[in-house]
C-alpha cells in the first residue's frame, strides 16, 4: 500500500503536506516495528512463546491467502502440509540429519505433495474441490497417526534437534520472516503481474483462459507454492516445539488455519496475519476465564462477531483506513491517469467492497 | 460373518445417509455448506440420552429431533441468513457455531465418553447363524423409515416442490411467490432434525462423546460427493457406498484405516469424475 502512495505522490509533485503526512506514516511505521520488536525485551517467556507459535501460524494462514485469496481455490486440508513439513523435518532431525537438511527435506516434501494434490485437485471446483482438500488432509492425519514405524503415531515424536535459538531470537526470526512474507505477498498482489493472473483466474476463468492464461498450470503453481510455505511454517513449528503428535495436524486445525485466514480477509496478507496473532493469543488472554471450554466458547463466538459485523475481515478495516487515510492527506493530489493505471492493475484498489464480495462467491 | 459385515455397513450408511441428505438438502436450497451439521447430530445424541429415562428410547428420539428443530432455527439465523451471497463467510461461521456447540456440549456434558443403553440393546434376535441386537436392527428401520418420509416430501409435498424450484433458482422462485427466506429455515430445520436423528439412532450402538459428530460429518461429506451435491437421491446411494466399504475394510483391512479408505475411494472418484459420480447440471455461465 506504501508503495502506491509513494508513487502517487511522486507523480503529482511532491507538495509540502504530502511530505508531512509521509513523515508521520514513516513515523507510526518505526515505533509500531520498534514496539513489535522491543516485546520480547518487556514480556515474559510465556507471551513470547505464544507470539512465537502466532507467527508460525501466520504463515500457514498466509500460505492460504495465496491459495484462496489469491487465487480462489479453497483449502481444507492446509494442516496436512503443516504436518508433512514437521514430521519431515522431525523425523530427519531425530535420525541425525543436520537441521539445515532436514528443513530443506521438510518443504521439499510439502511442496511434492501439494503437486500430487494439485494434479486432481486443480480440476475440481467449488465444494468438490473443497471435500477433495478435506479429504487429503483426513489421509495426511490418518496417515500419520497409523505410521508407527517412523512417526511414533499416537505416542508423540520426541527428542527432535531445534536450530539452537533461544526463545527471544525465535521471536525475532518469526516476526522478521513473517512480515517479509506479507510484504512481498503484497507485493506480489498489488504490483505484479503475477498476482493479475492469479486473480484473473479466481475471479472469471473463463475470460482468463481465453486471454491466453494457462489456468491449470496457475492453479498447479498455487497448490505448489502454497504447500511449500505451509511446509516451511511446519518445519519451524517443529524446530521450535521440538514435540509433534498428529493431533495437531488434524482436519480441525485446517479449519482453524481457514478461520484466521476468513477472519483476517481472504485475500488480505496483512490483515491474515493480524488475525493470526490475534486469534492465537486471544484463547489464551482468555485464561482468565478459566476453564478450556468456556474461553473456546468466547473464541467461536469472537468469530461470529468479527463475520457479523466486519464481513470483509480485518483486512477490510485495514483497506477503508488506508484509503481514508489517502484521501485525507490530498487525494485530488494524485493524478486520475495514475489511478487509472493502478485501477487496472490491481481490481481491489478503486472498490474494495465489490471486489470483495465476488472473493467470497466461489466460483 | 457377511451377515454380520452386511448389518454393519446399513447401519453406518443408515446413519451417514440421514446426516448427508440434511447437508444436501440446505446446499441445494442455499448453495451452503453446513459445518454445525456434525453438532447437530452430537446434540439430538445427548437430547435423546437425557430424555430417554423417562419417556422412553423411542419416544426420545423424536423429543431431540424436535429439540433440534429449534436448534435449526437458531443455526439459520446466526450462520446462514447473515451471509447469503457470501459463501465462504457462512462456512466460516457454521464453524464457528460448531466451536461454541461443541464446548457448550463438554460443559454440561463432559469430556468424558459415555454410554447410551437402551432396553433393545440386550435383546437379539437370530438371523441366519449370527445374533444382531434389536438395537441395531431399529438403527436399520428407523434410517429406511425417515429417508423414505424425506425421499415423499421432496419429491411429492408442496413444500418438496417449492425446495426443487428454490434450489433451481431461487430468484425465479421468489418471482413466482415463493419465500425463499421460509425455505431456507425450511431445509435447516429438517437437517438439523435428521442429523438428531442420525445421533440419537447411533449413539445406543456406540459410545456418546462431544466429539462425535466431527467423524459422522467427514463421513457424510464423503457421500455427498459420491451421490452429487444437492442431489437426495445420490446422496444416499452414496452413503450406502461408504458405509458399505468400510464396514468390509474393517473386517478385512484395518479399523484405524477406515476414515482413510472411504477418503482414499473420494479422491479416486475426484480424479475420474471430477464432479462425483452423479454431476449436477452444468451452470457455467461464458
Amino acid at each position: 500500500m506504501s508503495d502506491r502512495k509513494r508513487s502517487g505522490g511522486m507523480l503529482a509533485g511532491v507538495s509540502g503536506g504530502v511530505a508531512v503526512s509521509m513523515a508521520t506514516a514513516a513515523t507510526v511505521a518505526v515505533v509500531i516495528v520498534a514496539l513489535l520488536a522491543a516485546a520480547p525485551l518487556m514480556l515474559d517467556d510465556y507471551w513470547i512463546n505464544i507470539l512465537v507459535l502466532g507467527f508460525i501460524s501466520s504463515i500457514v494462514v498466509l500460505s492460504l491467502n495465496v491459495l484462496t485469496g489469491y487465487t480462489g481455490l479453497l483449502s481444507f486440508g492446509q494442516a496436512g502440509f503443516v504436518g508433512a513439513g514437521a514430521y519431515t523435518y522431525g523425523v530427519l532431525s531425530v535420525w541425525g540429519v543436520h537441521p539445515l537438511l532436514a528443513a530443506i527435506a521438510g518443504v521439499a516434501l510439502a511442496l511434492v505433495l501439494g503437486l500430487l494434490l494439485g494434479l486432481p485437485a486443480a480440476r475440481l471446483k467449488g465444494h468438490y474441490l473443497a471435500i477433495g482438500t478435506l479429504g487429503f488432509g483426513v489421509l495426511m492425519a490418518q496417515s500419520l497417526n497409523n505410521m508407527v514405524d517412523v512417526t511414533r503415531g499416537p505416542m508423540g515424536l520426541l527428542g527432535i534437534r531445534s536450530f539452537g535459538w533461544s526463545h527471544q531470537v525465535w521471536y525475532w526470526a518469526g516476526l522478521a520472516i513473517s512480515l517479509a512474507l506479507v510484504a512481498l505477498l503484497h507485493w506480489i498482489e498489488k504490483r505484479t503481474f503475477l498476482g493479475v493472473i492469479l486473480k484473473s483466474v479466481k475471479y472469471d476463468e473463463i475470460s482468463a483462459m481465453s486471454s491466453g492464461i494457462a489456468v491449470f498450470a496457475v492453479k498447479l503453481g498455487a497448490f505448489c507454492a502454497s504447500a511449500a510455505l505451509a511446509g516451511f511454517a511446519g518445519v519451524l513449528f517443529a524446530s521450535y516445539v521440538r514435540f509433534l503428535t498428529p493431533d495437531l495436524f488434524t482436519s480441525a486445525d485446517s479449519f482453524r488455519y481457514l478461520m484466521m485466514t476468513v477472519v483476517g480477509g481472504a485475500a488480505s496478507a496483512g490483515g491474515g496475519w493480524i488475525a493470526a496473532l490475534v486469534l492465537t493469543a486471544l484463547p489464551e488472554a482468555l485464561r482468565g476465564f478459566g476453564e478450556t471450554n468456556l474461553r473456546l466458547l468466547i473464541y467461536g463466538a469472537t468469530v461470529l462477531c468479527v463475520l457479523w459485523f466486519l464481513p470483509q475481515g480485518v483486512g477490510g478495516v485495514l483497506e477503508t483506513c488506508s484509503a481514508r487515510w489517502r484521501r485525507s492527506r490530498g487525494g485530488a493530489a494524485v493524478s486520475t491517469a495514475a489511478a487509472n493505471a493502478v485501477a487496472t492493475a490491481s481490481s481491489s484498489t478503486k472498490h474494495p467492497a465489490p471486489d470483495q464480495q465476488r472473493s467470497e462467491t466461489l466460483s | 460373518m457377511l451377515v454380520q459385515i452386511l448389518i454393519n455397513g446399513l447401519i453406518l450408511a443408515g446413519s451417514y445417509a440421514l446426516v448427508a441428505v440434511g447437508l444436501t438438502l440446505i446446499f441445494g436450497v442455499m448453495r451452503m455448506v453446513n459445518f454445525a451439521e456434525g453438532q447437530s447430530v452430537m446434540v439430538g445424541a445427548f437430547i435423546a440420552f437425557m430424555v430417554a429415562p423417562y419417556t422412553g428410547y423411542l419416544i426420545s428420539i423424536g423429543v431431540a429431533m424436535i429439540f433440534n428443530a429449534g436448534l435449526g432455527i437458531i443455526i439459520e439465523r446466526t450462520a446462514f441468513r447473515p451471509f447469503r451471497g457470501a459463501e465462504l463467510n457462512g462456512l466460516i461461521a457454521s464453524m464457528g457455531l460448531s466451536i461454541i456447540l461443541i464446548n457448550l456440549a463438554e460443559i454440561i456434558w463432559g469430556t468424558v465418553p459415555l454410554s447410551f443403553d437402551t432396553p433393545f440393546n440386550d435383546v437379539s434376535v437370530t438371523i441366519g447363524s449370527v445374533g444382531v441386537s434389536v438395537q441395531r436392527l431399529i438403527v436399520i428401520g428407523a434410517s429406511v423409515l425417515l429417508l423414505g418420509a424425506l425421499w415423499w416430501l421432496v419429491e411429492y409435498s408442496r413444500l418438496g416442490r417449492q425446495f426443487r424450484a428454490v434450489s433451481e433458482d431461487p430468484e425465479i422462485a421468489a418471482a413466482m411467490g415463493i419465500d425463499v427466506n421460509k425455505i431456507s429455515r425450511a431445509s435447516v430445520v429438517i437437517g438439523s432434525s435428521l442429523a438428531a436423528a442420525a445421533g440419537a439412532l447411533s449413539g445406543p450402538v456406540n459410545l456418546l462423546s462431544p466429539q462425535l459428530g466431527q467423524t459422522e460429518m467427514l463421513n457424510a461429506f464423503a457421500a455427498i460427493i459420491l451421490g452429487g451435491f444437492g442431489n437426495v437421491n445420490g446422496t444416499i446411494l452414496g452413503a450406502l457406498f461408504i458405509g458399505m466399504v468400510q464396514s468390509v475394510a474393517s473386517v478385512y483391512i484395518s479399523n484405524s484405516y477406515s476414515m482413510s479408505i472411504a477418503f482414499g475411494l473420494l479422491l479416486v472418484t475426484l480424479i475420474f469424475f471430477p464432479r462425483g459420480l452423479v454431476p449436477e447440471r452444468l451452470e457455467e455461465n461464458v
